[in-house]
């Protein structure tokens, strides 16, 4: 497949990725695998489910793993850049006018009452979204307790929090393992 | 500015590194508005809205916009290659030895620690978004309004902050 082509196809991609990585695939399946039938329905899956696992955006590890399949190094180079190209050129732009128009405005920071009130509960959904996937027994929303305690009232850093729980996780983990051996 | 760029660069590459399926948002808060006041809760908030409306990872739209504002144009270039440089080498070079490594089982309780973590602090966030303590009686209102529609009606969260904001506008 020439770079052009994996250009034209991940920037639609990233045009059209609203809402999650699961846009993302289904365009990716429709344009390689149904119509130019480039990567097979296997390696995509194989692309989707390596995303799932890694660290960091999952749309970027499944356009990287596509890319790369098609092209070798280039082609995951030129897969990513133009897949974040519609998405970034935008967001620049609202930096831009947010920046040199927007906030110069006084009365901005009033005028977006709502909208931060509205975020604040989009937000608490979007935590209890991610909660629901991890805390599958119910004492566990205890240690998300302590997460949100120990941020918002101790102040304690955000990825120093994050590090905590992981080890913990990991430590409970071998001690449950060296008990089962010995 | 290079100092910038510098810190600018480790803090999106750590929180990309970070982030297993969420919790940037809550990252994004302690760097760019607590930690370096490169960002007041209002930009953070005008940003998330529009990361909403835009296609692409949400996570890039922040990192972007941070970057612009603590070294313009540069910045915001910094910012966006630290948060695709992880997930984007990882999945070339190490995709299937890091498969293994965390389908361990020990990994599976590392990921659910960082995974309950990332719940609690995305949660502190959005109280930080919102000062409960200062705002207003109908800010309250339509923040749990909000968090109704997302969760019991699974409305789309940019039509969500669009009504806040005009009903922030109105009243």
């Amino acid at each position: 497949m020439r770079l052009w082509d994996i250009a034209r196809v991940f920037a639609k991609a990233g045009a059209s990725s609203f809402g999650g990585w699961s846009t993302t695939a289904l365009v990716l399946e429709k344009e390689l695998v149904d119509k130019q039938k480039s990567l097979t329905q296997k390696q995509l899956k194989g692309a989707v489910a390596y995303a799932q696992i890694l660290p960091g955006a999952t749309q970027v590890s499944i356009v990287s793993n596509a890319g790369y399949r098609l092209r070798g190094f280039p082609g995951a180079l030129v897969a990513v850049a133009s897949y974040l190209l519609p998405a970034v050129s935008l967001i620049t732009i609202f930096a831009v006018v947010y920046f040199h128009v927007a906030h110069d405005s006084t009365r901005l920071a009033e005028r977006l009452d709502g909208l931060v009130a509205a975020l604040s509960g989009v937000i608490l959904a979007n935590a209890y979204k991610i909660g629901s996937k991890h805390a599958t027994k119910a004492w566990l929303w205890l240690l998300v307790g302590v997460a949100f305690g120990a941020k918002l009232w101790l102040g304690v850093n955000a990825l120093l929090i994050i590090i905590a729980f992981g080890v913990g996780g990991l430590v409970i983990s071998w001690v449950n393992a060296w008990r089962v051996a010995s | 500015m290079t100092g910038h760029l510098l810190q600018l660069f480790v803090a999106s590459v750590f929180i990309s590194l970070a982030t297993f399926g969420g919790g940037s948002q809550a990252l994004f808060y302690q760097f760019g508005v607590l930690q370096t006041h490169w960002i007041t809760r209002t930009d953070l908030s005008a940003v998330l809205a529009f990361g909403y409306a835009t296609p692409g990872p949400a996570v890039f739209g922040t990192a972007t916009f941070i970057g612009y504002r603590a070294a313009g144009l540069t910045g915001a270039a910094v910012g966006t290659v630290g948060i695709f440089i992880v997930p984007f080498v990882l999945s070339l070079v190490a995709a299937k030895y890091l498969t293994h490594l965390l389908k361990n089982p020990h990994a599976e309780l590392f990921v659910t620690g960082v995974g309950l973590a990332a719940t609690g602090l995305v949660a502190a966030t959005a109280f930080g978004v919102l000062n409960y303590h200062t705002a207003s009686a109908w800010q309250l209102v339509v923040a749990l309004a909000a968090l109704t529609a997302s969760l019991k009606w699974k409305l789309n969260p940019l039509f969500i902050l669009l009504a806040g904001g005009v009903i922030g506008l109105v009243l």
